[in-house]
């Protein structure tokens, strides 16, 4: 084969993976950033990188663990930069709709308002148990953090979510 | 008000069904694809029109002449990197100790000069490190060794192995060897470990469940030169959604529970869903009951009464101060117990800082290194060291450039050189 083949392959592999997989990831970065072009723009940077070392890769199997992670590290690749934005404007965003609205509802719109101000770490506990279903032990793996920081930080988060929502009613 | 896992994974299910396969756009396998686009979408989130709504969330700072030791601008737009008011040198702070150990990567320990940031010894184990404490003295430590999660499929490997660690005068590795005790069982995750001030007993909180089965948390003190050991257990629920209680910061890297001078009070965060708090544990006293046989000391968070939010500092007295990220560290005269906390507002506006609080009002005394700027957290707070008497810490603490540790003393921040980032466990 070509180098050229073995690209074409690769391609023909990872867009198969992309239909497969990309609702779920890009839902999961969106859940994570609250942003759906961030969102889309991480999803779209793990297939690239995996489509990049595609050749390289060992085990094909577990090319959707592999682009679990580079989403979350994506993820948090764009928090840090948020915290070093200066002069963030307000884009069009899904919640500002009144359609969105009505499809959250103003309690959940709350709940998502409050989870998103949570410490990075606490949120994203909260998202790979809760929204991901993740195990502790899946967490603690995921994040590269010890099962009992799992355990502390989700109850941490949940505590401070009773907190601000009983501010908000 | 409690929350429910069931509620949260509503809402993000909820949200995360706006997304949608038919409006996904297509694949591109070209470089333009994704990380220009990263560049490009810095943006706020779905969050950003409830600003109305946050605003009455968490956290009022009002007055930056509280502290903000880096400069702001006058029109509250965000500090510049680099505007730190500058501490004093590292060598200037009393009772700063001279060397620390930090776990690099899970395979090596360092020891570094805190000044400098010179790396004095290195260690290296086959078993992961995820742990270290330090006794007063500066040159003994104690490492906390253990294969937790394996492999494509999650195992629990293993019995914590713990590791003493003895410094000569000058920072050099004088000896390192395995501990016969604490003896924990095969598959109990050390959550937090602290060694005595006078090095002669080993604090450890741990989670007693096994693979698949967390368990409830518990405190056990070793006296090293004998093995002998005792246990304050939790009881109750174990599930983080509706505990009995927990432990721990959910930090790695923060140090969890801590030691008076005396060696016999020890220092550990507690929650359920009534409360948050910094409890204090007499390990020379009778009884076996985490709670029932400590004090609460601070109290963070009551979640039962209206306006839960503490108050803060006198200082401060008509601003409020949010619940603490880490745990609380107990200063060695026990006159006080400091924490740090992160809040964000409306998805915009950071603050951080630490909190001292008086362990003889249980009230807040005075925000550490407090810093307000626009942006979300670039990570998460951690609190490595407190002085004496809780007024002079080591910590990591956020910027809109990133993280940075060093030390703090009110409004001053000096930077510790050789560290880039969150260090990981680290003891000093």
């Amino acid at each position: 084969m070509t180098s050229a083949d073995v690209a074409q392959a690769a391609g023909r592999e990872v867009t198969a993976l992309y239909e497969a997989h990309a609702l779920s990831l890009t839902r999961l970065a969106y859940v994570m950033l609250g942003d759906r072009p961030a969102a889309e723009d991480v999803v779209q940077e793990a297939f690239l990188g995996l489509y990049k070392r595609w050749s390289r890769l060992r085990d094909t199997a577990n090319a959707p663990g592999y682009l679990r992670t580079s989403v979350l590290n994506g993820c948090r690749m764009v928090l840090r930069s948020r915290a070093r934005r200066d002069d963030r404007t307000a884009g069009e965003l899904p919640w500002e709709s009144a359609e969105a609205t009505a499809l959250v509802g103003e309690e959940y719109r709350r709940l998502l308002l409050a989870i998103q101000a949570l410490p990075p770490r606490q949120r994203e506990t909260l998202v790979l148990r809760y929204y991901l279903d993740l195990s502790e032990e899946e967490t603690a793996r995921s994040m590269g953090i010890r099962r009992g920081t799992v355990k502390s930080a989700t109850s941490r988060a949940l505590a401070a979510l009773g907190q601000r929502m009983q501010e908000y009613s | 008000m409690s929350i429910s896992a069931d509620q949260v994974r509503a809402a993000t299910r909820i949200a995360a069904a706006v997304i949608t396969a038919d409006n996904l756009p297509p694949l591109r396998l070209d470089e333009s694809a994704g990380r220009q686009g990263l560049a490009r979408r810095i943006r706020p989130a779905w969050f950003a029109p409830l600003a109305a709504a946050a605003a009455v969330v968490v956290i009022v700072v009002g007055s930056v002449a509280v502290g903000s030791w880096l400069a702001r601008s006058g029109n509250g737009q965000s500090s510049k990197p680099g505007a730190v008011r500058q501490g004093a040198a590292v060598g200037a702070y009393a009772g700063v100790p001279a060397y620390y150990v930090a776990v690099d990567n899970p395979s090596l320990a360092v020891v570094r000069a805190t000044a400098t940031g010179a790396t004095l010894a290195t260690i290296t184990t086959r078993t992961p490190f995820v742990g270290v404490t330090g006794a007063a003295d500066d040159q003994t430590f104690v490492l906390d060794a253990q294969r937790q999660v394996v492999g494509g499929t999650v195992h629990w490997l293993g019995q914590p192995a713990f590791y003493l660690l003895r410094l000569s005068a000058s920072g050099a590795e004088e000896s390192f060897t395995r501990l016969a005790s604490p003896a924990l069982p095969e598959g109990i995750a050390v959550t937090g470990l602290a060694l005595s001030p006078d090095g002669s007993k080993l604090a450890v909180e741990a989670d007693s469940g096994k693979y698949g089965q967390p368990g409830l948390l518990e405190i056990r003190v070793y006296t090293l030169a004998t093995g002998a050991f005792r246990t304050w257990s939790t009881h109750g629920s174990d599930d983080p959604v509706d505990p009995s209680g927990f432990t721990g910061s959910g930090v790695d890297g923060s140090q969890t529970i801590s030691w008076t001078a005396d060696s016999r009070t020890l220092a550990f965060d507690w929650g359920n869903q009534s409360y948050l708090g910094v409890r204090l544990l007499d390990t020379t006293a009778s009884g076996d009951d985490l709670i029932a046989d400590s004090r609460l000391a601070v109290l963070e968070m009551n979640f039962k009464s209206q306006g839960a939010f503490p108050v803060g500092p006198p200082s401060m007295s008509k601003d409020r101060i949010s619940t603490c990220v880490t745990d609380g560290i107990i200063s060695s005269d026990g006159s006080a117990i400091v924490c740090g906390y992160t809040t964000n507002m409306d998805g915009r506006e950071t603050t951080t800082g630490f909190i001292r609080y008086s362990t003889t009002t249980g009230k807040p005394a005075a925000v550490l290194g407090l810093y307000q700027f626009q942006g979300q957290p670039p990570g998460d707070i951690c609190l490595y060291w407190v002085n004496s008497t809780g007024k002079i810490l080591i910590g990591a603490i956020l910027t809109p450039s990133g993280i940075r540790v060093g030390v703090i003393s009110g409004e001053r921040f000096t930077p510790l050189p050789g560290i880039a980032g969150l260090l990981g466990a680290a003891a000093w």
